[in-house]
C-alpha cells in the first residue's frame, strides 16, 4: 500500500505581502498542490493523506470546488483529509455541507473518528479542528481498534494551543504510521511519526527544503518512507561575513555571489556580520533591492582596535570608558553594543555614523 | 623639566641663535617682530615635532610658516634640558626630506628612542594638547572667559590623548542622546499592544460570528417548526370548513323544499280540475245571454227614435244568440271528455302523491342535516376562532424569527471574514515583538553608553574639583602672600576666594589681587596636569592688557615661585622695570 503524506499547503495564503513576488508566491501554492495531484494521477498511490491546514483560512466555496475538482481528477487515490487550526470548521465554514467526490474522506469530527478501506485493508484515524485552538490532548490513550489491519493516524498540532500530545506514548500506540501536520519545518518524531513541513515555504523562517513524504506499508506492516523535495522556491537566511577591508561594493558582491550560487529565484534574508571599516556605513536599503531579498540586517561593528585605543587614551575618558565597560555588570551583548556606541560617539570622525 | 639652552639653526626669522635659560624666571624681551613668538613656537616644535597633520600643528600648518625658503636644510635646532635630575639634548631636523629627531642623555651619550618623535614618550604627562592647553599661554588675557568651563572639560577629556585625536564629550553625549531618542521612537513604534488589542477584538468578533452562526441555525430550526405548525393549523381550519358544509346542505334543503312545493301545486291542481278549463264555455254562455238581452233592449228602444240603434240591437242579439249556442255545444263536449279522463286523473294523483311524499321526506332529511350542521357549525366556530388566533400568532412569530435571522445574517456579514485577519495580526504581533526586542537591546546599550559616559565625566569633574580647589588654594596663598589661602572654583567655574566669612568672586577684589588670583588659577591648572613633572611655564605677552597695578600683582606672584621654570615673553619694558622694583631675581634674554 503506497501513500503520499502532505500537510500545511495553506492554499489561499499570500506570502511576503508587500514584496514584488508576493502574488507569484500565492499562485505557486496552488500550482504546487496541483502538481502534487498530478503526481497522484501518475503514480496512483492508494492513499493521499492531507494532515490539516489544506487552506490558509476558512475556504471560499470556489476554492473548495477547485480542490474538489483536483481530487476528482485522481479517482484511483483515496484522499483522507482533516481540518487544521487555520482552516478549522467553524459554524459558518463552507466545509459544512460541502459534498466531496467519492474518493475523498473528510474526518470532520472534533473527536477521533476513522474510515476503513476494506479493499486495501487500511483504517485511517483522525480528527478535525472545529475551533481555532485545541488545548485538550485528544489523542491521549488512543489505540487502533484492530491491529490486524494497517492503521494510520492523522494528526495536526503538537503545541500547547494545538492538540498537545505525548510523543513517546503516541509513537508507541500501535499505529503503523502517524501522519503529522502543523509544524512548517520537516521533523521526524520517530521512524513512524513524521512531519513533512509545509509543501511550499511560506515565510522567511521556513528555510530549508520543502516537500512531501512518500511511503509504503507492506502486508507485513513494514514501513518505508522518503522525503520528496517539491517546493518551487527556497528561503535562505544568510550571514555575510564582513571584514574590515570590505567596502559596500564588496558586501554587494558577497550578496550577489550568494544569490547566484543558491539561485536567484529563491528568497533571501541577509545579515551582515563581523567587523567593518569604522569609516564605512552600509546602505542596507540599497542592498535589499539587489534581488528577492526580504531584509538586509546590519550587525557589523566598527573594527576598533580597543587595545590601541586604550594605549592611546589611557588617562582620558576614552580609556576610562573602555575600562569601565569591560567591568560593568550588564549583559555581555548589551555591553559590547554600548562599547561601540560610546566609542563611536567619542571619536569625532565616527559620531555621524551613530 | 627645565629648558637649559636652545640652538636655533634656521627657524622662521631666527637664524643661528642660541638662547640660554635660567631655572627660575626668564624674561625674554624684544621689540615687535623680533621673534619672541617664534622662540615660543620653536620650543613647541622641539618638543613635539612639526609634522603636517599632527594635532593643531597640522591645522596651523606650522611647518610652512617657519620653513626657511632659502636654506631649508638648516630648518633644524636643538634643545638642552634637564628632567628628573638628568641632562638631555634633543636635536631635530624639521626639513621634511631630512627629517630626524634624536634624544640623547648628555652624561652617557646614550640615545633614547622616541616613539612618534614626541617628547611624550619620555614625559608621558607632556602631551601636545596638555602643553598647548595649560602651560603654554599665548597672547591672551589670563582672565578666564565665558567658556572656561568648556575649556576645562576639554582639558580633562583631552588629557593624554595622542595622535592629535580630540575628544568632545559634549558632542558625544548629544549624539548618544539623539540615538537614544531614535531608538526610543523605534521602540514605541514597535509596540505590539495595539496589534494585541486588535487580535483580541478579532478573536471576539470571531466568537461573535460563531455565536451568530449558531443563533442563525437555531432560529432556522425554530422557523422550520413554526412553518410546519402554521401549515397544520391552516389544514385544520380547512378541514373544519369542509366538515361543516352547511351551505351545501342549505342548498340541498332549499332544492328539496322547492320540489315539495311544486309537487303540492300539482296535487292541488289535480284536486280542482274544472276551475280553469270549464269556466270558459259557461262564461261564453252567460255572455251570449247578456248580449242577446242587450240587443233586444236596443231594438225596442230604437223603434221609436233611430234606425242605427235598431241595427246594432239586431247585430248584438244575433251575436249573443250565436255565442250562447256555441257555449252550449262546448259545455256538452267537455262533459264527454271529463268522463273519459277521470280514471287517468286518479292515477296521476296517486303518482303525484307518492312523489310528493318522497320529496317531503328528502326535504325533511335535508332540513335535519342542515340543522345538525348548523349546530355543529356553532360548536366549531370556537375551534375555528382558536385556530385563527393561533395562525395569527404563528405568522407573527415566524415574522420575528425571520427578521432575527436577517439581522443575524447582516451582523455576520458586517463582521466579515476574521480568519485571515487573525493570521495576519498574529504574524504582525510576532514581527513587532522581534523589532521591539532588538530596539530594546539597542536602547539599553545606548543608555548604558550614556550612563557610563556621564558618570565618568562626573567623576573626572568631581575629582578635578576636589583636587583643583586644594591646588588653587595653595597657589592663591602663594600668589597673594598668604592673604587669600582658601580659594575654589564654583559650579559655573567662577573663581571665588574666602574673604571674611564667605566666598566672594575674585572680581569684587582689588585689580591687583584679582590678577594674582587668576595667575594662581593658571598655575593650579598646570600643576593639576603636571603634578609630578614641573614643566616650564610659558607666558607669551600674557600681561599685554594689564595695567600697572595688575602687572605688579602678577609679577610679584611669579617672583615668589621656585617650583618651575617660567619663561615670560614681552615687548614692553615695564615688566623688567617692575621686576627690578620688586627685587626679583630673573634671567634676561634680549632678542635683537
Amino acid at each position: 500500500m503506497r501513500f503520499i503524506h502532505v500537510a500545511d499547503t495553506h492554499l489561499g495564503m499570500q506570502p511576503d505581502r508587500g514584496f514584488p513576488w508576493s502574488e507569484e508566491r500565492a499562485d505557486a501554492l496552488w500550482k504546487s498542490f496541483s502538481h502534487l495531484i498530478g503526481v497522484c494521477r501518475d503514480e496512483k498511490p492508494e492513499l493521499l493523506l492531507i494532515a490539516g491546514d489544506l487552506f490558509h483560512k476558512s475556504p471560499l466555496v470556489r476554492e473548495l470546488k477547485e480542490v474538489s475538482a483536483l481530487f476528482a481528477s485522481c479517482p484511483e487515490t483515496r484522499v483522507v483529509l482533516i481540518a487544521g487550526n487555520h482552516d478549522y470548521i467553524s459554524g459558518a465554514s463552507n466545509y459544512n455541507g460541502f459534498e466531496w467526490p467519492d474518493n475523498v474522506t473528510f474526518l470532520r469530527d472534533e473527536q477521533v473518528s476513522s474510515v476503513f478501506f476494506e479493499d486495501i485493508g487500511v483504517r485511517v484515524y483522525g480528527l478535525s479542528y472545529r475551533h481555532r485552538q485545541l488545548r485538550k490532548a485528544l489523542y491521549d490513550g488512543i489505540r487502533p481498534d484492530d491491529s490486524s489491519v494497517i492503521n494510520i493516524l492523522m494528526l495536526h498540532g503538537g503545541e500547547p494551543d494545538c492538540l498537545p500530545y505525548d510523543k513517546k506514548a503516541l509513537s508507541g500506540a500501535g499505529f503503523d504510521y502517524i501522519a503529522c501536520g502543523h509544524l512548517h519545518t520537516p521533523l521526524d518524531i520517530s521512524e513512524k511519526m513524521r512531519y513533512p513541513g509545509c509543501l511550499e515555504p511560506l515565510e522567511k523562517n521556513d528555510t530549508g527544503i520543502h516537500g512531501y513524504i512518500a511511503g509504503s506499508i507492506a502486508k507485513d506492516k513494514s514501513l518505508e518512507t522518503r522525503f520528496v523535495p517539491f517546493a518551487s522556491v527556497r528561503y535562505y537566511k544568510c550571514d555575510i561575513a564582513v571584514t574590515p577591508d570590505m567596502t559596500e561594493a564588496g558586501a554587494e558582491a558577497a550578496l550577489e555571489d550568494c544569490m547566484t550560487d543558491n539561485g536567484r529565484d529563491n528568497i533571501y534574508s541577509f545579515r551582515l556580520t563581523g567587523r567593518r571599516d569604522p569609516d564605512l556605513c552600509f546602505d542596507t536599503v540599497r542592498l535589499q533591492k539587489l534581488g528577492r531579498i526580504l531584509e538586509v540586517g546590519d550587525d557589523t561593528r566598527p573594527d576598533y582596535d580597543f587595545d590601541a585605543l586604550k594605549r592611546d587614551n589611557g588617562n582620558n575618558i576614552i580609556g576610562h570608558y573602555i575600562d569601565r565597560l569591560s567591568v560593568c555588570g550588564e549583559d555581555a551583548a548589551v555591553r559590547e553594543k554600548a562599547l561601540y556606541y560610546g566609542i563611536a560617539a567619542l571619536l569625532n570622525k565616527d559620531r555621524e555614523q551613530l | 623639566m627645565t629648558i637649559r639652552k636652545l640652538r636655533i639653526g634656521h627657524f622662521g626669522k631666527l637664524h643661528n641663535v642660541t638662547l640660554e635659560f635660567g631655572s627660575g624666571l626668564n624674561l625674554v624681551t624684544g621689540a615687535n617682530e623680533s621673534g619672541k613668538s617664534t622662540v615660543h613656537a620653536f620650543i613647541g616644535a622641539m618638543l613635539f615635532g612639526l609634522e603636517k597633520n599632527k594635532g593643531r600643528a597640522g591645522k596651523d600648518n606650522m611647518y610652512m610658516r617657519y620653513l626657511p625658503w632659502d636654506t631649508p636644510g638648516a630648518y633644524q635646532g636643538s634643545m638642552d634640558f634637564e628632567h628628573n635630575g638628568r641632562e638631555y639634548r634633543l636635536t631635530r631636523v624639521f626639513y621634511l626630506k631630512e627629517r630626524s629627531c634624536t634624544l640623547t642623555e648628555t652624561a652617557t651619550g646614550r640615545e633614547i628612542p622616541l616613539e612618534d618623535d614626541s617628547i611624550t614618550s619620555l614625559i608621558p604627562e607632556l602631551t601636545v594638547s596638555a602643553f598647548r592647553n595649560t602651560v603654554s599661554m599665548g597672547q591672551k588675557a589670563l582672565r578666564q572667559h565665558s567658556d572656561f568651563a568648556g575649556e576645562v572639560s576639554n582639558y580633562l577629556a583631552n588629557l593624554s590623548t595622542s595622535g592629535g585625536r580630540e575628544v568632545d564629550v559634549r558632542a558625544a553625549r548629544e549624539a548618544l542622546l539623539k540615538k537614544k531618542k531614535q531608538l526610543a521612537a523605534r521602540y514605541e513604534a514597535s509596540d505590539p499592544t495595539e496589534a494585541r488589542e486588535e487580535l483580541d477584538r478579532l478573536l471576539l468578533a470571531e466568537e461573535e460570528s460563531e455565536k451568530l452562526t449558531a443563533g442563525i441555525t437555531e432560529l432556522e430550526t425554530q422557523a422550520c417548526a413554526l412553518e410546519s405548525e402554521l401549515e397544520e393549523v391552516r389544514a385544520r381550519q380547512t378541514n373544519l370548513t369542509e366538515a361543516a358544509g352547511t351551505d351545501e346542505l342549505r342548498r340541498s334543503a332549499e332544492a328539496a323544499f322547492e320540489k315539495v312545493r311544486q309537487l303540492s301545486d300539482v296535487k292541488e291542481a289535480q284536486q280542482n280540475p274544472d276551475t280553469e278549463c270549464d269556466g270558459k264555455p259557461v262564461r261564453g254562455r252567460n255572455a251570449g245571454i247578456i248580449l242577446t238581452l242587450v240587443g233586444v233592449l236596443l231594438c225596442l228602444l230604437g223603434n221609436n227614435s233611430s234606425k242605427p240603434a235598431v241595427i246594432s240591437g239586431v247585430v248584438l242579439m244575433i251575436a249573443g244568440l250565436v255565442l250562447f249556442l256555441l257555449s252550449i255545444i262546448s259545455i256538452k263536449e267537455r262533459g264527454l271528455q271529463k268522463a273519459e279522463g277521470e280514471a287517468a286523473a286518479a292515477a296521476l294523483i296517486r303518482e303525484n302523491e307518492s312523489r310528493l311524499r318522497a320529496a317531503d321526506e328528502e326535504y325533511r332529511a335535508c332540513a335535519e342535516a342542515l340543522r345538525a350542521a348548523e349546530m355543529r357549525r356553532e360548536e366549531n366556530s370556537e375551534e375555528r376562532e382558536r385556530l385563527h388566533e393561533r395562525e395569527k400568532e404563528l405568522i407573527g412569530e415566524l415574522g420575528k424569527v425571520n427578521s432575527g435571522i436577517e439581522i443575524a445574517e447582516y451582523q455576520l456579514e458586517s463582521i466579515g471574514d476574521t480568519g485571515a485577519s487573525i493570521g495576519d495580526c498574529t504574524r504582525r504581533i510576532r514581527e513587532l515583538e522581534e523589532l521591539r526586542e532588538t530596539a530594546g537591546t539597542e536602547r539599553r546599550a545606548v543608555e548604558l553608553a550614556l550612563d557610563t559616559l556621564n558618570s565618568l565625566s562626573e567623576e573626572l569633574h568631581g575629582s578635578f574639583a576636589a583636587d583643583f580647589n586644594d591646588l588653587i588654594s595653595e597657589e592663591a596663598a602663594l600668589a597673594t602672600d598668604g592673604r587669600y589661602c582658601d580659594a575654589r572654583v564654583n559650579a559655573e567655574f567662577g573663581l571665588e576666594v574666602m574673604s571674611g566669612l564667605d566666598y566672594v568672586p575674585v572680581e569684587s577684589l582689588s585689580t591687583g589681587a584679582c590678577e594674582q588670583l587668576y595667575l594662581a588659577l593658571r598655575f593650579a591648572v598646570a600643576r593639576l596636569f603636571f603634578d609630578k613633572v614641573p614643566v616650564p611655564f610659558l607666558l607669551d605677552e600674557s600681561f599685554a592688557y594689564s595695567d600697572e597695578e595688575r602687572l605688579t600683582g602678577a609679577l610679584s606672584a611669579l617672583r615668589d615661585r621656585d617650583d618651575r621654570q617660567i619663561i615670560l615673553f614681552t615687548c614692553r619694558r615695564i615688566e623688567q622695570e617692575l621686576l627690578d622694583k620688586l627685587g626679583a631675581e630673573y634671567n634676561l634674554i634680549r632678542l635683537e
